[in-house]
């Protein structure tokens, strides 16, 4: 645990939430990102941990990350379960084959608010912060509800120049609650988003 | 002789002794706790058919009348924040109110997470499920955030039961912010917190809503005064306390004008102090009797009624118009027991029918209606007597009051000519066939409940908009599930929202509220828990190894296990949850027990397809409650029998007059109230207004009084010329009381108001139909 609250912070380069929130529509790395979230189709593998204070180890699964705008995120653990997520662009989460809603999946309805309510209404749910280290940049948000805020205090995302997120860290009041990074960022294949398309237009 | 004045002044003595015993009585059941209804649903029809179901119904609302939310509004959050909390704790601080704790869904269920597994839970419980999807599912569970804000509970409840079992009332899709149990909203003007709290009592109550008032106007001075947040609240409360303080207004209003008015009247047209003072006489006592009968009769009455029966006045009044007009316009030496016999046989048989005309109310199944006609005949018996027993007393000798006589005279006469004359009255009688023939085919029906609203749009706009930020929208429409016991009711609840949940599926509903949410079946608790007790002794050693692997200490499985097997043993039931502060705000769902069944009703939302929801209806434990169609329903049915009811009350009017005055007098005499009765219904048409009960209803009254008229007109043989200035006085007496009513924001009373002044304005103009026209002229010439 320890060890990965360092890898949050280490990535910092500086204190990120001491400084002046930002406007995010003048920040092009973050433009590039939405423009990216925009037109591009990406697929990444994840690692999710997730460090429960009670639990004397870290939880960690892997998937499958697939983005299609103006659909959503199809999110499929593997291990060391399995389960298909979908997530839709108005940010309910479903389970493949179940037709209601997922109630305690709320990292999934999080993060189609942050992708997909663009960089300038995002501002309107999140306190912002913003620092660029070389090829990469460092977005920290602080929920502006309280209902959010209980779950979490804040959020750091982790990205490089190319529009690409690298890591998402969710904190707790005093501590980090979960991590999920994302690697192999590619175009999936098009048998890949056929089936997810096919997933999403039964919603 | 002797004994004849004798015996009257006994009469009079034992009249005056039965008014104070009459008024001491009515203070006495006032202060033992005598009410005014304001609960629309109490003056309404009741169906005989369904007592229990009716009597649930009226219950639930009662409990649907406690919730109330309050509303705290600042332009800075922080403002609004801290006056939601002052707010909250005063609430909680004072006896009116309950409100829930953020902690009475842990104090209560955190003990019982065991007998509330949710479904998704039990499926993977299933004996036929392998590991794997226990597996999944607990993993799941961990990797949402819920596990670490459940802190060391974590240990207690592994399984994460009870934050399943909470997060189950949570919407899916909440755009709202929480803090401390409130919803807070925020938009760019301002920040709302919602509030909500119950009342201890019924909302319906008038000490309860005063108390209520003052709580809010002691809250909204203290919050201007802290923070200027604006403090408003919703609730049934508020319905009822406009109700009440527009009837209070109405009632004030008709009174006072009634009186005033009638006083001038006295004044102008006796131009006598004597006969102002002592003609009011017959009105308080009219009141005293009218309101002793209601408290001898019922615990309650309602508002309505009140409103109806100070109009009474316009009635009453009627009895002292005729002795004062004798006693006034006497040409001969005055002789107070002559004057009562030229006007006695008039009067009482006024009295009779007037009283037939009411006792019909007596024979509907309408409460309203009920009170209306005991209030009113024990009133007109009250002034009745008072005028038979007291008035030759009081006005034994005759003062030197001015003559009024010449003014009525002339204008009187001047219309017994005109309507003498063939012509005039030829073409009056074609204008108003014109009248009947464009009227009448133009005539519709409303049958309504909403007819006994009040328009209260403001009322209803913050309620809409609560409503659509809170995303709890109910319907008028519920569900009723009985069951001969409490088990058995709960599973039948749990039947009916299996069948409610498929409804949901196809969207035919959007949602639903049932007590089982809350208390599950015995049944239902028992066979989660034998599940959970049975996967945690099959698949012992699989757990462990999952326990070990996401970190959790042995110790725990074990407590589990235990914990498990402790619960097995305990059951919630209704009364356990019903007498628990987490039962606050959702306690409206359990009725209760009535004649041996029990009750709970079923809350339904966004009904979109309304006959498979009668087709889930249709055992005998479930029935699909509409209030408001049912009444509708009922209403619709009275006011048809009443249509049909009408030519039997004309009959037995006639037959009395035929016994009385024959045949052909009879008729002339019915001509007057037949066709203004007619002529009421076809102006009501040609102004497009939709006839209802209330229409129906006064027209037995204008019935009733314009029988009276022309009895009273038949029976003055000694002096018709006078007994028509005393119709003139009644008519406009009955015109300005009962139509001031057409000025109510009660649609039924409006009614009852706009009927009495069409009907009693035509009933007098067609007057001299009736009439010894050529006897009258004669006379006043």
């Amino acid at each position: 645990m320890l060890l990965a609250l360092n890898n949050v912070y280490a990535d910092l380069s500086g204190d990120l939430f001491t400084g002046k929130t930002c406007n995010p529509t003048g920040m092009p790395a973050l433009i590039k990102m939405y423009d990216n979230f925009n037109k591009e189709m990406i697929s990444a593998e994840f690692i999710h941990k997730s460090f429960v204070k009670t639990l004397n180890k870290e939880l960690l699964c892997r998937g499958k990350m697939i983005f299609i705008p103006d659909k959503g995120i199809f999110w499929e653990t593997t291990s060391p379960y399995n389960q298909c997520l979908y997530i839709t662009k108005n940010g309910e989460v479903f389970e493949k084959d179940k037709p209601d809603p997922v109630g305690v999946f709320r990292y999934g309805s999080l993060m189609s608010e942050m992708i997909h309510s663009g960089a300038d209404k995002l501002s309107e749910a999140f306190e912002l912060y913003f620092i660029e280290n070389g090829s990469n940049w460092f977005l920290g948000l602080k929920p502006k509800k309280r209902a959010m805020n209980k779950f979490i205090n804040k959020i750091i995302i982790a990205g490089n120049l190319d529009g690409k997120i690298n890591k998402v860290s969710i904190l707790g009041e005093e501590i980090e609650i979960a991590e999920i990074s994302f690697q192999n960022h590619q175009s999936p294949p098009i048998e890949e988003v056929n089936r997810v398309h096919g997933i999403f237009n039964q919603k | 002789m002797e004994f004849s004045i004798r015996s009257r002044n006994f009469a009079a003595i034992f009249w005056i002794c039965l008014l104070a015993l009459l008024s001491g009585f009515s203070i006495m059941k006032i202060r033992n706790g005598f009410t005014i209804e304001t609960n629309v649903l109490k003056m309404l029809p009741y169906d005989k058919d369904n007592r229990i179901l009716n009597e649930a119904s009226d219950k639930f609302t009662e409990k649907l009348s406690r919730n109330v939310l309050f509303i705290a509004t600042h332009r800075e959050r922080d403002s609004a924040l801290s006056a939601a909390a002052v707010l909250k704790q005063d609430l909680s601080e004072n006896e009116l109110f309950k409100v829930p704790k953020e902690t009475d869904w842990f104090d209560f269920y955190f003990n019982y997470r065991f007998n509330t597994i949710p479904s998704s839970m039990k499926s993977v419980l299933d004996e036929k499920e392998n590991f794997e999807s226990f597996r999944s599912y607990f993993y799941r569970n961990l990797f949402s955030p819920m596990s670490n804000i459940y802190g060391e509970m974590l240990n207690k409840d592994p399984l994460m039961l009870f934050p399943k079992f909470v997060g189950s009332f949570a919407p899916q899709q909440d755009k709202n912010d929480y803090e401390n149990g409130n919803i807070i909203i925020e938009d760019t003007a301002s920040t709302t917190v919602l509030v909500s709290a119950v009342l201890r009592e019924n909302g319906f109550e008038k000490e309860i809503q005063t108390a209520f008032n003052s709580f809010i106007n002691k809250q909204k001075n203290k919050m201007s005064a802290i923070s200027g947040a604006q403090i408003n609240y919703t609730g049934v409360v508020t319905y009822a306390n406009r109700y009440e303080e527009r009837a209070k207004f109405e009632t004030g209003f008709i009174g006072i004008l009634s009186f005033s008015l009638v006083f001038i009247l006295i004044l102008t047209a006796y131009r006598s102090v004597k006969c102002l003072l002592w003609g009011a006489v017959p009105i308080f006592s009219a009141i005293l009797c009218g309101l002793a009968a209601s408290v001898l009769f019922f615990d309650k009455i309602h508002l309505i009624s009140v409103t109806m029966g100070t109009c009474l006045i316009g009635i009453c009044i009627d009895y002292s118009f005729h002795y004062l007009s004798e006693y006034a316009f006497c040409k001969d030496k005055w002789d107070s027991s002559v004057g009562l016999k030229h006007i006695l046989p008039g009067i009482s048989l006024g009295f009779i029918t007037t009283t037939i005309g009411y006792t019909i109310f007596f024979f509907i199944p309408f409460t309203g209606l009920k009170q209306i006609a005991v209030f009113t005949i024990a009133g007109l018996a009250g002034a009745y007597l008072t005028v038979v027993l007291l008035f030759p007393l009081l006005f034994k000798k005759k003062d030197n009051s001015g003559d009024s006589y010449r003014y009525f005279k002339q204008p009187i006469l001047t219309y017994f000519k005109m309507f003498d004359n063939k012509f005039f009255r030829y073409s009056s009688l074609l204008f108003l066939l014109l009248i009947l023939i464009t009227g009448l085919p133009k005539l519709s029906f409303r049958d309504d409940m909403a007819i006994f609203e009040m328009n209260t749009e403001d009322l209803d706009k913050t309620v809409n908009s609560v409503q659509e930020l809170t995303g709890t929208k109910y319907e008028r429409e519920f569900l009723l599930i009985t069951g001969e016991s409490q088990e058995k009711l709960l599973q039948n609840i749990e039947n009916i929202t299996e069948k409610l949940e498929h409804l949901q599926k196809k969207n035919d509903i959007s949602g639903y509220l049932a007590l089982t949410k809350f208390v599950p079946s015995i049944h239902t608790q028992k066979t989660g828990i034998d599940m959970l007790v049975k996967k945690l002794q099959a698949e012992k050693t699989s757990i462990a190894n999952l326990f070990l692997e996401t970190g959790f200490k042995p110790a725990v499985l074990e407590k589990l296990i235990n914990d498990v097997k402790e619960s097995q043993s305990k059951y919630i039931t209704i009364d356990e949850w019903a007498s628990s502060p987490v039962s606050i705000e959702h306690e409206k769902l359990w009725i209760g027990e009535i004649e041996g069944q029990y009750i709970s009703a079923v809350l339904l939302s966004g009904i979109k397809n309304m006959k498979a929801l009668e087709e889930i209806a249709i055992d005998k434990n479930t029935h699909l409650i509409n209030n408001h169609s049912r009444i509708s329903h009922l209403i619709k049915h009275l006011r048809e029998s009443l249509i049909l009811f009408i030519p039997i009350i004309y009959s037995v009017f006639l037959i009395i007059l035929i016994i009385r005055y024959g045949f052909k007098k009879s008729l002339s005499m019915f001509t007057p109230s037949v066709m203004s009765l007619f002529l009421t219904i076809s102006v009501l048409s040609l102004f497009s207004i939709e006839v209802n009960i209330m229409h129906i209803l006064a027209m037995i009254l204008v019935l009733a009084l314009g029988i009276d008229y022309s009895v009273f007109q038949a029976e003055s043989i000694e002096n018709p010329s006078v007994t028509c200035i005393s119709i003139v006085l009644s008519s406009a007496t009955t015109i300005i009381s009962f139509g001031m009513l057409a000025l109510s924001m009660i649609p039924a009373l409006k009614s009852i108001g706009l009927t009495i002044i069409i009907g009693i304005s035509t009933t007098l103009l067609l007057s001299p139909l009736a009439a010894d026209r050529k006897r009258i002229i004669r006379i006043l010439q």
